[in-house]
C-alpha cells in the first residue's frame, strides 16, 4: 500500500508506514478493517467508504480513538443517517454564528 | 455648517433614547426632514404616506419586526434606501434582512464615523437609483 502522507510503498501487511509512521490506508469506521485508501467499499463489511472520504466534515478515526467503540455499534445505514444529522447540525451552527461588522459589510457588499 | 440634505429620512426604533441619538446625528449630517416611529407598523405607515427616501430601522420591535416592515416598504418603494441598525449579529438574521430588502446594516453600538460613512453611501445609492 502507498502511504498517503509520504508516498512510500509499504507491504500490504503493514498498518503503519515504514518511513513516516503514519497510518496506511483507510480504516473502516464501522468494522475497523484496514482498507486501501483508493478502495470504494470496505472489504469486510461493504460500507461505502467513498461517501465518507469525500464528506468534507469527516475526520478519519485513528485505531485508538475513543469513538471507535461507539461507532462500531451502528450499521452502515445508521452511520449514513448520523452523517446526515451531523451535517445538518453543522449547517445550523453556521447559520446561527454571530458576525462582526466587517463580515456583515462583506455580505452587503 | 453641514450642507442641507433635502432627502426625507426616518428613524424607526422602539428605544426613545436611540431615536433621539440617531436624530441628533442625522441633524449634524444636514438632514432637515427627519421623521421618527416607535415601531414597525407606525414606521411603515409613515414611510408610505411620506414616500421617505432614506430609512433607518431597528431589527427587533413590537407590533412589526424590522424584516417584515422592510418587506412591506419594498412592495411600494423599491427605490428607497434601507439601513438596518441593530444589535442582532446572527448570520441567519443578517441574511434574512438582506433578503427582505435592506441595503446596509450597522451593528449597535456603532462608531459615529461608521454611521456617517453609511449615510453618505445611502444618499449616493438613492441618487443612483432615482436617476434611472
Amino acid at each position: 500500500m502507498i502511504c498517503q502522507n509520504c508516498q512510500t510503498e509499504n507491504a500490504d501487511t503493514r498498518k503503519y508506514c515504514k518511513n513516516c509512521g503514519d497510518l496506511i490506508g483507510f480504516i473502516c469506521p464501522k468494522c475497523m478493517t484496514l482498507n486501501e485508501f483508493s478502495d470504494k467499499f470496505c472489504g469486510n463489511c461493504g460500507l461505502n467508504l467513498e461517501k465518507i472520504k469525500f464528506d468534507e466534515n469527516f475526520v478519519p478515526l485513528s485505531q485508538d480513538s475513543v469513538f471507535i467503540g461507539a461507532i462500531s455499534q451502528y450499521n452502515s445505514t445508521e452511520i449514513a443517517e448520523l452523517l446526515v444529522l451531523r451535517n445538518k447540525i453543522f449547517e445550523e451552527s453556521e447559520r446561527s454564528k454571530t458576525l462582526t461588522q466587517d463580515e456583515i459589510d462583506n455580505i452587503f457588499g | 455648517m453641514p450642507e442641507n440634505i433635502e432627502h426625507s429620512v426616518i428613524v424607526i426604533d422602539d428605544s426613545p433614547q436611540f431615536r433621539v441619538l440617531l436624530t441628533k446625528y442625522l441633524k449634524i449630517f444636514g438632514y432637515k426632514n427627519i421623521l421618527t416611529a416607535e415601531n414597525g407598523a407606525i414606521g411603515v405607515k409613515l414611510v408610505l404616506e411620506n414616500s421617505v427616501n432614506i430609512i433607518y430601522i431597528d431589527g427587533m420591535m413590537p407590533e412589526m419586526d424590522g424584516a417584515t416592515a422592510i418587506r412591506e416598504i419594498r412592495k411600494s418603494l423599491p427605490n428607497c434606501v434601507i439601513i438596518v441598525v441593530t444589535s442582532i449579529s446572527s448570520k441567519e438574521l443578517v441574511l434574512e434582512f438582506k433578503e427582505a430588502g435592506a441595503d446596509f446594516y450597522i451593528l449597535k453600538p456603532f462608531e459615529p464615523d461608521k454611521l456617517k460613512e453609511t449615510n453618505e453611501k445611502a444618499i449616493k445609492l438613492f441618487n443612483e437609483r432615482n436617476q434611472k
